[in-house]
């Protein structure tokens, strides 16, 4: 019966969430696959003729595997900080709040809306690269694996984002000046290996470093990072910052009064 | 016999400004009452709903609903209830129907199911036509039936109701009345906090006054009234009346030269007064009350409180 009741509730919030991601669609989208169609024209296909190869794959292989990250992470991300925000403004959080849902399910109903809405731009992304790199899929289950992770904990980060958001500002700030820039530092468009010091030491502190070489390691075949040490960086934190979001939830922080 | 509907004891609820929301209330509500809250505001209404329907966190004492601790038994209390909160609080960007039908997925029911509630409560609050509309078009009074129709989507126990009928107009008021006393009819316990004393005149079977966190008074409108010690009546005269006017045992006081306010004590027949203004000469052509009765006796209390010492 309660098994029943949860999955009914946990299937309407990811509807719900859903249905929001399909009715706006060039917000929610659109972007990233522009975006990352433009670095690998602009970038990838122009600029990268004269930088040859990286490790030996060429330039626009090399950046496809951050680009497809870089969707995942900030969508799930944004995702979930707006549809909480978005609850919270015009109250209809509430709705959650009062229905005969444990706070796990609340958690776990937001965060699938990340999930797979990262996970869905990843793809279209991806879909979008293949023509232009002829990529081969090396090791797809740590593909997949990754992508899941990184999309699970973003969600959760985004959800943390979205509960202490009192401003439309706060929404955009940690994608803008946090997720974004480190994305772009974590050997996105370049190999760190190829650093001075202490560029280098500081890019291995930069927890996204450790995400994109893990990811290129399933697309290319080839990383400075060991799959491993991907899995168990995204893992931790993962089970980190998803105890955070589930604490505050079960305590109704900036709520409940 | 049933648990009651609602058994509150030592509600209490402080909040982080230091303001005191609920000071130690006891309350129980009979499964099947039509039951009225009334207070002022920021008597501590909403925070009582708050607590009963887990918007509000629960700090000290106990909430059961139907028997079930809300504290304990959280799932099994929500499913009992349906909340129409005072604002607006769905996804405006939404269709109608979509919000109903959310709002029933969350209490546990399968799509299918879902959608017959759906159709039969958008029916019942005159909203089927704007099933496929977006919130964002309805007007003041749709948005209220749309709040109502989302609460009674699982089938609710016990309807909760948060001031349903504030900025709605008289007719659209009298019909949501109507609907809440089919309900009430059918079993479903009700509870309605209001503004609009001749409301819960109307409607209500058992009242509470709730003033600084605290319940002040409680019965049944009729037992309630019976505690007022005077009725003010408002007489409107044939000719101008005769300065000054005396009558033995009520007071008199002129409002102008046509209108007089007598306050009648209880249980004084209205035959005697109408046999002393006869013999005063007054020809009276109208008589009502000044007010609500209940609203007279609700001022009383609450002027009764503000005057008693500390």
């Amino acid at each position: 019966m309660t098994a029943a009741l949860y999955w009914n509730a946990y299937r309407g919030m990811v509807v719900k969430q859903l249905r929001r991601v399909v009715r706006t669609w060039i917000q929610t989208l659109l972007p990233s696959v522009v975006n990352a169609a433009l670095f690998l024209v602009v970038l990838g296909q122009l600029v990268g003729r004269e930088i040859g190869t990286f490790g030996g794959v060429g330039y626009t292989e090399f950046l496809m595997p951050g680009l497809v990250m870089l969707a995942v992470v900030t969508n799930a991300y944004s995702n979930v900080t707006l549809a909480v925000f978005g609850a919270k403004l015009q109250r209809h959080i509430e709705e959650v709040l009062v229905a005969p849902m444990p706070p796990w399910l609340i958690v776990a109903g937001f965060v699938t809306g990340g999930v797979l809405r990262g996970l869905l731009v990843g793809l279209l992304v991806a879909a979008l690269a293949l023509p232009l790199t002829g990529l081969q899929f090396h090791h797809p289950a740590a593909i997949a694996g990754m992508a899941v992770l990184a999309a699970l904990l973003f969600s959760f980060a985004g959800l943390i984002n979205g509960i202490y958001a009192r401003t439309f500002d706060h929404t955009s700030v940690v994608t803008t000046f946090v997720l974004t820039p480190l994305i772009y530092l974590g050997g996105l468009f370049y190999p760190v290996s190829r650093l001075d010091e202490p560029w280098q030491s500081l890019s291995l502190a930069n927890p996204m470093y450790y995400l994109i070489e893990g990811f290129r390691h399933g697309l290319l075949g080839t990383s400075a990072v060991p799959w491993w040490a991907t899995f168990a960086m995204l893992g931790v934190a993962t089970a980190i910052v998803g105890t955070v979001a589930l604490t505050l939830v079960a305590r109704g922080t900036r709520v409940k009064p | 016999m049933s648990a009651p509907a609602i058994a509150l004891e030592g509600l209490t609820k402080h909040y982080a400004s230091g303001r005191t929301g609920l000071a130690g209330v006891d309350l129980t509500v009979d499964a099947g009452c039509f039951f009225g809250l009334l207070g002022p505001n920021g008597a501590g209404k909403t925070t009582l709903i708050g607590l009963l329907t887990s918007l509000v966190r629960l700090e000290q004492g106990t909430v059961r609903v139907f028997g079930h601790d809300l504290a304990r038994e959280p799932v099994a209390a929500r499913r009992l209830i349906g909340l129409v909160p005072q604002e607006v609080n769905f996804n405006s960007f939404e269709p109608v129907a979509e919000i109903v039908a959310t709002q029933a997925a969350y209490y546990g029911l399968s799509p299918r199911r879902a959608r017959q509630r759906t159709d039969a409560v958008l029916s019942l609050m005159g909203l089927a036509d704007r099933a496929r509309q977006t919130a964002w078009g309805l007007s003041g009074g749709l948005k209220r039936r749309l709040m109502i129709a989302r609460a009674l989507a699982h089938e609710p126990r016990l309807l909760v109701l948060d001031e349903p009928t504030a900025g709605v107009d008289v007719a659209a008021r009298h019909d949501l009345w109507a609907v809440l006393q089919r309900l009430n009819a059918a079993g479903t316990t009700v509870l309605l906090t209001t503004h609009y004393l001749e409301e819960a005149e109307q409607l209500c079977d058992d009242l509470a006054f709730i003033d600084d966190g605290r319940l002040i008074a409680r019965g049944g409108p009729g037992a309630l009234l019976q505690g007022m010690d005077h009725d003010t009546l408002v007489l409107d005269l044939a000719v101008d009346c005769p300065e000054p006017l005396r009558l033995d045992g009520v007071t008199v006081r002129a409002v102008d030269a046509r209108t007089l306010e007598v306050d009648v004590p209880r249980g004084r027949h209205l035959n005697t007064l109408f046999a002393s203004l006869t013999e005063a000469g007054v020809q009276v052509t109208s008589l009502r009350n000044k007010s609500n009765r209940l609203e007279q006796l609700f001022l009383e209390r609450l002027r009764g409180r503000q005057e008693a010492p500390a």
